[in-house]
């Protein structure tokens, strides 16, 4: 049962979204701002219209595109389709730019836990950007003035937290070594040790990507997110936003976070064991039991632009203004950087050595 | 009154001599060459004697060669101012001695001979002059080698000149290998700046304050495994020695 949610504004009708800035539902057309707790009660009265045009909606909405995962949409403001995938949760109209959000994508079990709110507005997301190609001296030149912005979306990425207790029993062999001179030999012992470290140790809150279609390399480069500004989720957070819900469940997703854990864990029993030469693990052992995953939505701005017919995907923290990127490397400007640090350096080091050779 | 005349004559004679020999009072009788380990022939022993003495002579410094089979068990450098001493040189003199049961070199500097070899550069001037020979058993283009360069550090320092040595060839080869590290290191520090997305390994930035408990800890001595390097005090591949009166360099060749 398709439905769609749109927040009106009470004012003018036109279309509210949620406004990073002052972290409010603001109406583009007469400005007005909204509480967002104001519009938890206008949740309710929607809830009640939705019913009613659910009933509306039904006879209409259930397409044999659904079967293949493709979703239509009917816009209740301009009437035209809106076409998704199964998973797509906030959009907006492709005909009136109309912002939209995808009731059943974000209800009963998908209901997120928490969302973190937009707090960087795609002015930010686009001067990030362009910050983020300073500085690189092998990036090549023409990649800054041909490379245009193809793409740039504010998106709600699904994410499963996991709380893990990490317990661990670790054996390491170990030596201390200790030298001196006698006549014209050189004496040397070494002690040989077999240290044993047990202990527990508690992660909260480790995120996971949920959704196939976000890189998950390029989703944990933006960490960390700062869960002191997760609130409660509410629908209209995602209004003016793209969201997706998670397609790849809990239970695929804990693994990614166990090997997390598991590094770490090794990672803290290791920095217990000092004085030594050498220190070689011998045999980990880690138990890990997982509390409850939660769901939530971070905010992240997705930037998509394309050079020489390649494409390149950039990512901000749309609550901490972190960017990252993979850029492209000028190999002429690498040798030639290579060739003339060495002739530079060394020239420069022979020089001195001369100099040092005439005092 | 003849015989006193005679006297005197003699007398005056005598006095001449010893006032035309006092120059020769300082130097030995000795020769300044003594190929022991018979590395030269007679020829070019003396050659290389003729030379030895007008430098030792103009200079007023004697310039000497040794060399021997063995030292039978004695340092080198005790073994030169052995010879130094028993013969009477100058007391200004540089002697180079050689010792074929291990090949080992030294030049012994004594008296003025230490002013006119007392730095590194110096000290690295003279090796290069007679080293390279020496190794490929050159002996008489050795010793000529080391005659020019020890003139020359002798002439230089009693002129006031102070000796400039640039070991080209170390610097070029140094500066080489370090240029190169700081190109690699200063080129991919700029290339890893064009890489920005990587997984991350661990989750230390998501551990819960204060949940970090070690139940049990055991460092556990199992066994001592000793070993020993033999490594003499001496280097082998040469340094310098000395010091008071005498001074010097030694190596292998």
């Amino acid at each position: 049962m398709a439905e769609l949610m749109e927040y009106k504004c009470p004012c003018c009708g036109g279309s509210i979204e949620f406004d990073s800035t002052l972290q409010k539902m603001k109406c583009p057309y007469c400005d007005t701002e909204f509480e967002v707790e104001t519009l938890k009660e206008l949740d309710g009265e929607l809830k009640g219209q939705a019913e009613d045009e659910m009933s509306w909606e039904n006879a209409g909405t259930l397409w044999e595109d659904e079967k293949e995962g493709v979703r239509s949409y009917i816009c209740h403001s301009c009437g035209g389709e809106i076409l998704t995938d199964a998973t797509t949760a906030a959009t907006s109209c492709p005909y009136c730019d109309n912002p939209v959000v995808m009731k059943e994508q974000v209800e009963g079990m998908l209901r997120p836990d928490v969302v973190i709110p937009f707090k960087l507005d795609k002015k930010a997301a686009k001067a990030a950007f362009l910050n983020h190609l300073k500085g690189k001296k092998l990036l090549p030149k023409s990649f800054k003035s041909e490379a245009h912005i193809d793409e740039i979306k504010g998106v709600y990425v699904p994410f499963w937290l996991f709380d893990a207790d990490a317990d661990a029993n670790i054996r390491y062999r170990a030596t201390r070594v200790h030298s001196y001179r006698r006549g014209d030999y050189i004496h040397t012992n070494t002690d040989h040790f077999a240290i044993i470290r047990e202990g527990a140790l508690s992660f909260e809150r480790i995120p996971v990507d949920g959704s196939s279609k976000m890189a998950d390399d390029l989703m944990e480069s933006l960490e960390p997110f700062n869960y002191a500004d997760a609130v409660d989720f509410q629908t209209a957070y995602l209004a003016g936003y793209l969201a997706d819900r998670y397609d790849v469940t809990a239970e695929d997703s804990v693994d990614r976070a166990n090997a997390r854990v598991k590094a770490s864990t090794e990672e803290t029993f290791r920095r217990t064991v000092v004085g030594y030469a050498t220190v070689v693990p011998e045999k980990t052992v880690v138990k890990l039991q997982n509390g409850v995953a939660k769901y939530a939505l971070y905010p992240v701005w997705i930037l998509n632009t394309t050079w020489k017919g390649e494409k390149y995907t950039f990512a901000m923290n749309g609550q901490t203004g972190k960017f990252v990127g993979d850029l492209p490397m000028d190999k002429k400007a690498f040798f030639a950087w290579l060739f003339g640090v060495f002739a530079l350096s060394g020239a420069a080091i022979f020089g001195l050595m001369t100099l040092l050779s005439l005092l | 009154m003849k015989i006193t005349k005679l006297l005197a004559l003699f007398l005056v004679l005598l006095s001449l001599f010893a006032l035309l020999s006092a120059g020769s009072f300082a130097s030995s009788s000795a020769p300044r060459l003594v190929d022991g380990a018979d590395l030269l022939t007679k020829a070019e022993e003396q050659a290389l004697l003729t030379e030895m003495d007008e430098m030792s002579e103009r200079l007023d410094f004697d310039f000497l060669i040794f060399t021997v089979d063995d030292t039978g068990g004695q340092d080198i450098l005790d073994y030169a101012d052995t010879y130094h001493t028993r013969y009477g040189y100058r007391a200004d003199a540089v002697m180079l001695i050689l010792d074929m049961s291990d090949r080992e070199w030294c030049v012994a500097t004594y008296g003025f001979g230490n002013k006119a070899v007392s730095q590194d550069a110096t000290y690295y001037y003279l090796e290069d002059c007679f080293l390279s020979p020496l190794s490929s058993d050159n002996y008489r283009r050795a010793f000529e080698g080391y005659l020019e360069g020890a003139e020359k550090l002798v002439s230089d320092a009693k002129n006031g000149h102070v000796y400039v040595y640039i070991p080209w060839e170390r610097n070029f080869f140094i500066a080489l290998f370090l240029g190169v590290i700081i190109a690699l290191v200063t080129v991919f520090s700029m290339r890893s700046k064009l890489k920005s997305v990587s997984p991350k390994k661990t989750a230390g930035g998501y551990v819960k304050q204060g949940s970090f408990k070690l139940r049990r800890e055991r460092d556990l001595f199992l066994f001592r495994t000793h070993t020993r390097t033999y490594s003499p005090r001496q280097s082998s591949s040469g340094g310098r020695g000395g010091g008071g009166s005498r001074g010097g360099g030694r190596g292998h060749f």
